[in-house]
């Protein structure tokens, strides 16, 4: 995302009247409103889910998908009707409990062929055939074929997705979101105004425990009317240029004796509980499997945050080091800094070394055993791709623009920062890859590894010549931007020859293809074709670890629960908890930096517990009352912002605020005291508000089982005047 | 004197464009943006900074203050990356300020085309054949602060080693030998603070021939015990990476991407 782009182009579409404009948020906040134009809607926090899958209701009711599209059972038949993705809609999926491959596509192996691929019912025959020969299949077939050994009920994953948004009413969801059922439709109908020209984004999949469905059925929305790829419509990540990789110059990727890592992650992700050894033992001693200890979360992704929560409780095995490098875990893992939590942190028998890289003392850092300075983003190289909605081909470019602040060590006298740290370190142990003759170039000759520069500076060489070769830099702009005096070892980095065209791409803080050039005719420039996924065979075979339930293989309105399958309404009912926080980036603020900047300090000093008028008016809550804020696992003081915008039950509280180190506290180093600045600490914070599971055994914040995502909207509140 | 007006015009009109930007006048604003502005405030001519170059409104010619460089940069106020040019004192060596990069298309719309020279590009920040309108790249607030952190006079710059219990804000500085010294190799090391554990260092932690759990023997090798999680260090992850998963041998890297 990025947001000044985006939000560039949407005011320019909005006042030119192309494009209209509507925000869904229970936390409506400034720079999202143009006069006169913005439709605001205020959604029920963790209730989003509903609101798609009600304008997905719509859909389906007044048939406005693209048939014709979706009928395309391989990409070729979706190229000879004009579009460059297509959809699994047809493919058929046994849906036959007595059958031992129920939950699974139909595979030739089913009927006693042979070959990998997928089956739909042709729409000329009529008859089950190959996704690859027939060119349309029927959309909503629900029957049986015959199998290998007699037939089996099968359906296609449109009848899946259908079925399982049918299972509520417009008006049903309409009472879950708090969004009106005319609105769902009006919404629902402008989306399919517009052929394949729609598109949907989001960020984050909104952070709540019932995000995975909400994600999920968005991104089918647009794949309803063939939009994937589609001028106009969708695009994946903008593209980037080979840095890193196995580069036209240098091989940034391979190495001599590099290890190719094994094993289970620890924050029990991207694996099934039942395939490990702890399932496999009691199921062999005859005792329930379920519950595992904590939730394995089989459809998640890099999941910092869990896997925090499996070192603190040595599950399922003991982080030895935790290095935590230019993160702040516990200030933003919801839940992960409370009490508890802490007391655990704090023992070495759980975690027996913590090692922080930072340039401030940090919340995660604050705990540390050792500190290793870093260089700041100013001081340091990073090659930045792009990141979505620009759909020309880019990476940008960090360089240390001023010298760094740390000292200069070692052998070649480099300034502190994880570079040198790592450099260290494994030339120490002997690790491969780094130290003399690490680096191998397209010529077969070997670089050695000894400084930041021999890294980086050979991925902007790969940049560089990544296709037609960028030019050189002229002798003026060499001169105006000062790289004519560049030490010399960074010079040694590369071959002399390429040293002129990578100073142009350093002088102008990338390379940039014209951002005019993002489409091919009717399609998107970049992008391979896509198969968007209606039903899932992964995710329908996952089961919750705690209660052995298999997940849903498409997308339905999932409320919010326990890792039990408790209802979070249930275990905290609104009658004692009416509220729900949800979270928003302030503009003035970093994600969890930018606290220490005292430009932003003055220009907005703290943020505050912000809700809807009418409900301060019916508690007798005034504009700027202190409050307690509490939730069935913390609490917190704040004070209120009374206003309109702010969806009815709902409590908007700004990330960004309400910190408790990052210079804010004293510090003592060697016995003499540091005093801390406490303007880096004002206002309130949501995630330490956010809920414990206790429904599992271990200390574990409550997430979504499916994909570990966390409880950062949706938190369960009540609010108590202390003023 | 001509130079002073302009200058302070410009500083009006970034006002007024970023509290449009900003959304303000949304109901519930915090009260130091209600700003009006009376006409011209009186501004000592102090308060401005020297510009970069001076551009020719009618040539275009572009003549380039020696005193100052401008060089690229990436931000990293939020998650965007957009593109930044940072205004640097030659003589202090210290960043003055920050804009936008005019060939970053997050930036400015339409980007500068990048055949255009460092020298030409000055004329983006300016009016000379309407280039300052069309290719004008910006940042926003956070953008334009980020550079202040790196001079956060209580910045880290020495390695610490923790002088107390975890969490308890005691430290001390140590060498930099004795920080690899002792995070590589282990041992007693917070003997000091009378607890005699010994910690495994990064040497015994690299181990792929033993497993990590060896009742379990899917957990993998004994190197998975290093976790490594990384914030936003877009763009340079991928040498962390280098060293934890291809050289190390952990699976265990992390982005920020779960939180």
């Amino acid at each position: 995302m990025s947001f000044q782009a985006l939000a560039r182009k949407t005011v320019k579409g909005v006042m030119e009247n192309k494009l209209k404009l509507a925000v869904i948020d229970p936390f409506m906040q400034g720079g999202t409103d143009i006069p006169g134009k913005t439709k605001w809607i205020p959604i029920k926090p963790s209730t989003d889910g509903a609101l798609v899958l009600g304008m997905m209701r719509w859909i389906f009711d007044n048939e406005k998908f693209d048939g014709k599209f979706l009928e395309c059972p391989n990409e070729e038949a979706a190229k000879a009707i004009g579009f460059k993705s297509y959809t699994n809609a047809t493919h058929l999926v046994i849906v036959d409990e007595k059958h031992p491959n129920n939950r699974k596509f139909l595979k030739p192996e089913d009927l006693g062929l042979e070959g990998e691929e997928f089956f739909v019912i042709d729409k000329k025959t009529g008859k089950p055939e190959l996704n690859s020969k027939a060119s349309a299949g029927n959309l909503l077939y629900n029957g049986e074929v015959q199998g290998k050994t007699g037939t089996i009920k099968v359906a296609t994953s449109l009848y899946l997705l259908k079925q399982g948004v049918e299972r509520h009413s417009i008006d049903e969801y309409a009472e879950i979101c708090g969004i009106s059922a005319n609105q769902i439709a009006e919404i629902a109908k402008e989306f399919t105004s517009h052929g394949h020209k729609v598109a949907v984004d989001t960020l984050g999949g909104t952070n709540s425990v019932n995000a995975l469905p909400f994600t999920v059925a968005l991104w089918i929305l647009p794949a309803l009317m063939g939009a994937y790829n589609m001028k106009g419509g969708m695009a994946g990540n903008g593209p980037s240029f080979k840095a890193f990789a196995d580069g036209p110059k240098y091989d940034l990727a391979a190495f001599e004796g590099q290890i190719k890592p094994s094993g289970v992650k620890i924050s029990r992700e991207q694996f099934h509980y039942e395939n490990t050894t702890e399932y496999k033992n009691k199921v062999a001693q005859g005792k329930k499997p379920y519950p595992s200890k904590l939730p394995w979360h089989t459809n998640g992704m890099s999941l910092d945050g869990q896997a925090m929560f499996s070192a603190l409780n040595k599950y399922p095995y003991q982080c030895k080091i935790l290095v935590n490098c230019f993160a702040n875990p516990i200030y933003g893992t919801p839940s992960l800094y409370q009490e508890a939590m802490l007391e655990e942190l704090k023992k070495t028998s759980n975690i027996p070394l913590i090692i922080s890289v930072d340039i401030v003392m940090g919340e995660t850092t604050a705990y540390a055993d050792y500190i290793v300075p870093d260089t700041s983003i100013y001081e340091q190289w990073a090659m930045v791709p792009v990141r979505a909605n620009i759909n020309t081909k880019m990476t940008a470019v960090r360089y240390p623009i001023i010298e760094p602040m740390t000292p200069k060590v070692g052998s070649n006298n480099q300034p502190i920062s994880m570079e040198t740290y790592l450099i260290e370190v494994a030339k120490k142990i002997g690790m491969p890859g780094f130290g003399d003759n690490a680096i191998k170039d397209a010529d077969g000759k070997m670089w050695p590894l000894n400084t930041r520069e021999d890294y980086f500076i050979k991925a902007i060489a790969n940049m560089a010549y990544d296709g037609d070769a960028v030019n050189g830099i002229t002798e003026e702009d060499d001169k105006i931007t000062g790289l004519d005096s560049i030490p010399s070892d960074w010079q040694a980095a590369i071959k002399p020859d390429e040293l002129f065209v990578v100073k142009n791409i350093i002088a102008k803080g990338g390379r940039f293809e014209a951002d005019t050039n993002y489409h091919d005719g009717e399609f998107m420039k970049y992008g391979d074709p896509v198969k968007v996924c209606f039903y899932s065979e992964n995710l329908a075979n996952s089961r919750n670890s705690i209660t052995g339930a298999y997940n849903e293989g498409a997308p339905v309105w999932t409320p919010e629960t326990l890792a039990d399958g408790t209802l979070v309404d249930k275990a905290y009912p609104s009658e004692e908890y009416p509220f729900r926080v949800c979270s928003s980036k302030a503009k003035l603020r970093g994600v969890s930096m930018l606290n220490n900047c005292p430009t932003l300090q003055v220009l907005s000093d703290t943020n505050y517990i912000e809700i809807n008028a009418s409900d301060a008016k019916e508690l007798g809550l005034n504009d700027g009352q202190e409050v307690m804020v509490e939730t069935p696992s913390n609490k917190a003081k704040g004070v209120l912002k009374v206003r309109q915008g702010v969806a009815r039950g709902s409590l908007g509280i700004s990330f960004g605020y309400g910190k408790w180190e990052y210079g804010s506290k004293d510090t003592t180093i060697d016995g003499k005291v540091i005093t801390g600045e406490s303007l880096r600490a004002t206002g309130i914070a949501s995630n330490p508000l956010a809920l414990i599971d206790n429904s599992v055994k271990g200390k574990y914040g409550l997430s979504e089982v499916i994909t570990g995502t966390h409880n950062r909207n949706g938190i369960r509140a009540k609010i108590v005047p202390l003023s | 004197m001509i130079k002073l007006k302009r200058r302070t015009f410009l500083k009006l009109s970034a006002l007024t464009v970023g509290a449009t930007a900003l959304g303000l006048g949304v109901t519930g604003c915090s009260k130091e943006t209600d700003v009006s502005i009376d006409g011209f405030p009186d501004m000592p001519e102090t308060l401005g900074q020297e510009v970069e170059a001076t551009v020719d409104l009618q040539s275009g010619e572009v003549k380039i203050n020696s005193d100052i460089l401008v060089k690229s940069s990436v931000c990293m106020g939020c998650y965007s990356s957009c593109g930044v040019r940072a205004k640097i004192d030659k003589k202090t060596g210290r960043i003055m300020k920050l804009t936008g990069n005019p060939y970053h298309p997050k930036c400015a719309e339409p980007a500068l085309p990048y055949d255009t020279t460092i020298k030409e590009s000055y004329q983006a920040f300016s009016l000379h054949g309407d280039k300052g309108l069309t290719h004008r790249a910006t940042v926003c607030a956070r953008g334009n602060s980020t550079f202040e952190q790196v001079y956060d006079p209580m910045r880290i710059t020495t390695p610490l080693k923790r002088a107390g219990e975890r969490g308890s804000g005691k430290w001390k500085p140590i060498s930099w030998e004795q920080l690899i010294e002792e995070t590589v190799e282990g041992g007693k090391i917070f003997a000091e603070l009378g607890d005699d554990t010994v910690i495994e260092g990064f040497r015994k932690i690299h181990n792929q021939d033993e497993l990590i759990n060896p009742d379990s023997p899917e957990m993998g090798p004994k190197s998975n015990g290093l976790v490594w999680i990384s914030g936003g260090s877009y763009g340079r992850i991928n040498f962390a990476q280098r060293f934890v998963l291809n050289s190390f041998g952990s699976t265990n890297f992390y982005g920020h991407t779960g939180t």
